[in-house]
């Protein structure tokens, strides 16, 4: 009981409960649809994808504003190889490949510019936008037809027992990460280095390494979630990833992560993105005024904020 | 009153190019169109393809098109102002914010330099708005009401359903010219008592697609769905599809209509999946301010009310010509590359 | 005073050579000159005090010998060898470890994973190396207990929850364990209470029984004069004195110290 009260997810796991609780009883006909259930799961795997990878940024310390824009121009080198005749599988990996460059310059630029994150990656969000439409001129085609029934693309972007497959990718690699910060010596790193950097170094933790391999996991992860979206759902467009960044880090940050480093849990970010997209939806099939919901979500997002602040606190005060 | 100066000046840009040959030859003039519409938009080809053309009429001309990037309101005025500098002619610009270019344009009047605003005018009345010649360009407002319009006629006429409730997706809370366009359709809708909903949908593909479907899922009586831009039409109708909606265009299900004449849009009505579209004249929008600079420059005549280059409604009736027209322009190439159906 | 005849004193009885041997070291930035031509000898099982005002050059010693700076000119010798390559990891690998007060531990790492960051232990299951939970969770409580910390400590609980004595203590513990040939103390008794302080002090002593270099950094001349075997006094980044505790009172210690600044360049301005 004292270990689960001292979680830093403890906020999200009771607000997901909660938002359980409260849509079973108010509207269950809509909660419990099919329908519902498989709109929220393909959009929480996407932006889960893109939230777990944010995650190891904020951990240490740092943010990647350039997710949004890195998932745009990784899913668009993917499409655009398919649509020139690249197998699947190689345009998949040469896109992650992208995605793992784009990962290395900004940690480049952070470890050895010593550039603020925030910084860097502002200037990543707009030069990959930039980039996008630059190569595309405006237009993108989406995944080709032939491409989405190969075994491949249904590996990513189909379903098994009707469930979202990249819902299937968000748990397993969710998971995975989660063991890997929490039972690896990386992990460990990781997290003294988001604890307090200069005890680590003296420690001999390997401070710019850890770094390069959180700003790649990140990119790499926005690269990959681009990748769900487009094998499942094929249409795209230039704006591919705009403003996600953004929702990739208040899933973060409402699923316990502190932005200042050193605290949080995988479990709580996949719980974050679940959260925002399950009261979204919930607002708007509820029938609120349709272009007041963006306002609502920000309130459910303050309020978790507020609570995990609070639960914080007492943490602190009872020692 | 409007409506026939427009069809006059129309039918005048039309005799004039033969008579422009004769005031060629000793005229030397300079224009530049200061535009937003940048090389990521798929409608500049239409501003530069008419220009072109215009140039080849008037050879004495000298057209010059200057774009932002991205959609920028401070890197408009700084290319803007680096225009006026140059001391060109005549000047074509988009009027996106009247408080932020009024005093530049204002100014550049004052000097001697004629101002035709196009795309987007000044919503003031004249006397009050910035002093530009005239307006040529479409009118959000009435694009949306002639769309309603159109959806009304048609299930009059019994090709698809009556209208029961509809939905405008939005897919870019901050434009102004898009809020125009649902208070079109409301205008339109409000005559036969038909509530339309506004949903903000964001400009990502897969978080619009889930806004709609949660929508979808609870309105049910929403028969109607509006992409209030091509960029989204391609994601309400695979919305709409997948939660078996029947968008294919019959008199049963809901019916999707959308905006411009990009290849998706002309292609989803040409397949069934849309029931109609707009033109704004863009071509009309490169061409005609040129040779309103010119005109003015050589004459003094310009046209007392603005240029209304649309909206067109196109529908399954007159889409082949539109196709035609459209790949002659952008290349059958760059036809088929923006198709994402 | 009592000095050898290269000007250093020597702990009786100590082996002949010096475990770390600075010789002539000078540290510049830019016009600044934080240390000029010190050398001094540090010998295994000594602990010395190294004493200073504020901005005398203790800390920028330090931070040489722990590998953090290269000096500008001289020599540094770590066990007869020459050190060229200066890197905190270097200085860790050669069993040097440096306390200090600020920094060291990670206040959102349990008090276990604090024990071992850095040298992490694993097992391997399925060939992936995972961390041994099992092994930290034991070594770390052994130590908690050896070094007497409260026995409420859960070595699962988040390091910030210890005392700064508490922590003071913990680091000194941990660097014991891992087998350490030289301790640095850099102001270890700073913001403590005085019975942790009686504490940390006993914790010195007893490492330089067991055999440790313990260079201990302060500004409290009474404090050190206790415990040390020998005193280096820093004053504007020259070596000054360098004596057996038995040599000279803490006054007379103190004394040059005051009358250190008296006499440095800086006097002049100021009058």
């Amino acid at each position: 009981m004292r270990k689960l009260l001292k979680r830093p997810d403890l906020g999200i796991i009771i607000g997901c409960l909660f938002i359980f609780a409260l849509f079973t009883l108010y509207d269950p006909a809509q909660w419990f649809n099919w329908g519902t259930v498989s709109n929220i799961g393909e959009y929480t795997a996407i932006l889960g994808l893109l939230a777990i990878g944010q995650s190891f940024v904020v951990l240490i310390r740092e943010i990647d504003l350039s997710v949004g824009s890195v998932y745009g121009i990784v899913g668009i080198a993917f499409v655009g190889l398919e649509n020139n005749n690249v197998s699947d599988v190689l345009a998949f990996v040469l896109a992650m490949l992208l995605a793992l460059l784009v990962g290395l310059v900004n940690a480049a630029l952070v470890i050895r510019g010593k550039l603020s994150s925030m910084i860097v990656t502002l200037g990543g969000l707009f030069f990959y936008r930039g980039l996008i439409y630059i190569i595309t001129h405006g237009a993108v085609t989406g995944v080709p037809q032939a491409v989405r029934q190969n075994w491949f693309a249904q590996l990513l972007g189909g379903h098994s027992l009707r469930i979202q497959n990249g819902f299937l990718l968000l748990l397993i690699l969710g998971f995975l990460c989660a063991v890997t910060l929490h039972e690896t010596r990386f992990g460990n790193h990781l997290l003294a280095l988001g604890g307090d950097p200069a005890s680590a170094e003296s420690r001999g933790v390997p401070l710019g390494k850890v770094r390069t391999i959180a700003f790649a996991l990140c990119s790499l992860f926005a690269g990959l979630s681009a990748i769900v979206t487009l094998t499942n759902d094929p249409e795209t467009s230039v704006s591919l990833g705009t403003g996600m960044e953004l929702e990739a880090i208040a899933a973060v940050v409402v699923g316990g992560t502190l932005l200042t480093g050193g605290r949080g849990t995988m479990l709580g970010t996949i719980l974050g993105s679940f959260f925002l997209t399950a009261v979204r939806s919930e607002i708007i099939a509820l029938g609120a005024p349709p272009s007041w919901y963006v306002s609502f979500v920000g309130i459910a997002l303050l309020t978790l904020v507020t609570i995990n602040t609070l639960l914080l606190k007492r943490l602190r005060i009872s020692g | 009153m409007k409506r026939f100066f427009t069809h006059l000046w129309l039918w005048l840009s039309l005799c004039l190019p033969f008579a422009g040959a004769v005031f060629a030859q000793d005229d030397h003039y300079r224009f530049v169109m200061v535009s937003h519409v940048g090389p990521n938009d798929p409608n500049m080809i239409w501003l530069t393809t008419s220009m072109k053309t215009f140039n080849e009429k008037y050879p004495g001309v000298k057209t010059e098109y200057l774009s932002t990037n991205e959609y920028s309101l401070q890197n408009f005025i700084a290319i803007l102002n680096q225009a006026i500098a140059t001391h060109p002619d005549g000047i074509a610009v988009p009027i996106l914010n009247n408080e932020a270019l009024q005093p530049i344009l204002d100014k550049a009047v004052e000097s001697g330099i004629p101002v035709v605003a196009f795309n987007i005018p000044d919503a003031r009345p004249v006397g009050e708005r910035i002093k530009y010649l005239t307006y040529v360009g479409g009118d959000e407002y009435q694009t949306g009401l002639k769309m309603g319009e159109f959806v009304i006629d048609q299930a009059n006429a019994g090709k698809v359903p009556k209208p029961v409730k509809i939905m405008c997706a939005n897919h870019d809370a901050a434009h102004q010219g898009l809020k125009a366009r649902v208070r079109g359709m409301t205008d339109a809708m409000k005559k036969i008592g038909v509530p339309v909903d506004e949903l903000i949908i964001g400009s990502d593909p897969a978080k619009a697609r889930s806004i709609m479907q949660s929508y979808l899922s609870t309105h049910k009586d929403v028969n109607y769905l509006y992409s209030l831009g091509t960029i989204s039409c391609p994601w309400v109708y695979s919305v709409a599809d997948q939660m078996g909606l029947k968008p294919k265009l019959s008199d049963k299900g809901v019916t999707i209509v959308t905006m411009d004449d990009s290849p998706n849009s002309l292609e989803g009505i040409k397949d069934g999946k849309i029931l109609a579209t707009h033109n704004q004249g863009f071509w009309f929008q490169g061409y005609l301010p040129m040779e309103i600079l010119y005109y003015y420059k050589r004459m003094g005549i310009y046209p007392l009310n603005d240029v209304l280059t649309g909206p067109v409604i196109i529908n399954p009736d007159n889409v082949d010509q539109y196709i035609k027209s459209v790949k002659s322009i952008i290349g059958e190439d760059a036809y088929k590359k923006q198709l994402t159906w | 005073m009592i000095t050898g005849s290269d000007g250093q004193s020597r702990p009786a009885g100590s082996p002949k050579k010096p475990l770390i041997s600075i010789k002539n070291v000078g540290l510049s930035y830019g016009n600044f000159q934080a240390l000029t031509d010190v050398s001094v000898d540090f010998y295994q099982g000594e602990l010395v005090g190294l004493v200073g005002d504020n901005g005398a050059g203790k800390t920028t010693l330090i931070r040489i010998i722990s590998g953090i700076i290269p000096p500008t000119s001289g020599e540094v010798y770590f066990d007869g060898e020459r050190i060229i390559k200066f890197h905190p990891k270097k200085a860790i690998d050669l069993g040097l470890e440096c306390i200090q007060q600020a920094i060291g531990l990670c206040d959102n790492l349990s008090v276990g994973r604090n024990y071992f960051l850095g040298r992490e232990p694993v097992r391997r299951i399925l060939g992936l190396p995972f961390l041994d939970k099992k092994k930290i969770r034991e070594a770390s409580a052994k130590v908690v207990h050896d070094f007497g910390l409260r026995d409420s400590v859960d070595v699962d609980d988040e390091i910030a929850l210890l005392s700064g004595g508490e922590k003071q203590t913990f680091k000194i513990a941990r660097a014991v364990t891992f087998r350490n040939r030289v301790i640095i103390m850099d102001e270890p008794t700073n913001h403590l209470s005085v019975r942790e302080r009686t504490r940390v002090n006993e914790l010195a002593v007893q490492l330089k029984q067991q055999g440790l270099l313990v260079i201990y950094i302060t500004h409290d001349i009474f404090q050190i004069h206790r415990i040390a075997d020998r005193i280096v006094i820093l004053e504007n980044g020259r070596k000054v004195t360098d004596v057996p505790r038995d040599a000279m009172s803490a006054e007379a210690l103190e004394g040059i110290i005051r009358d250190g600044s008296r006499t440095s360049t800086k006097e002049p301005k100021v009058s």
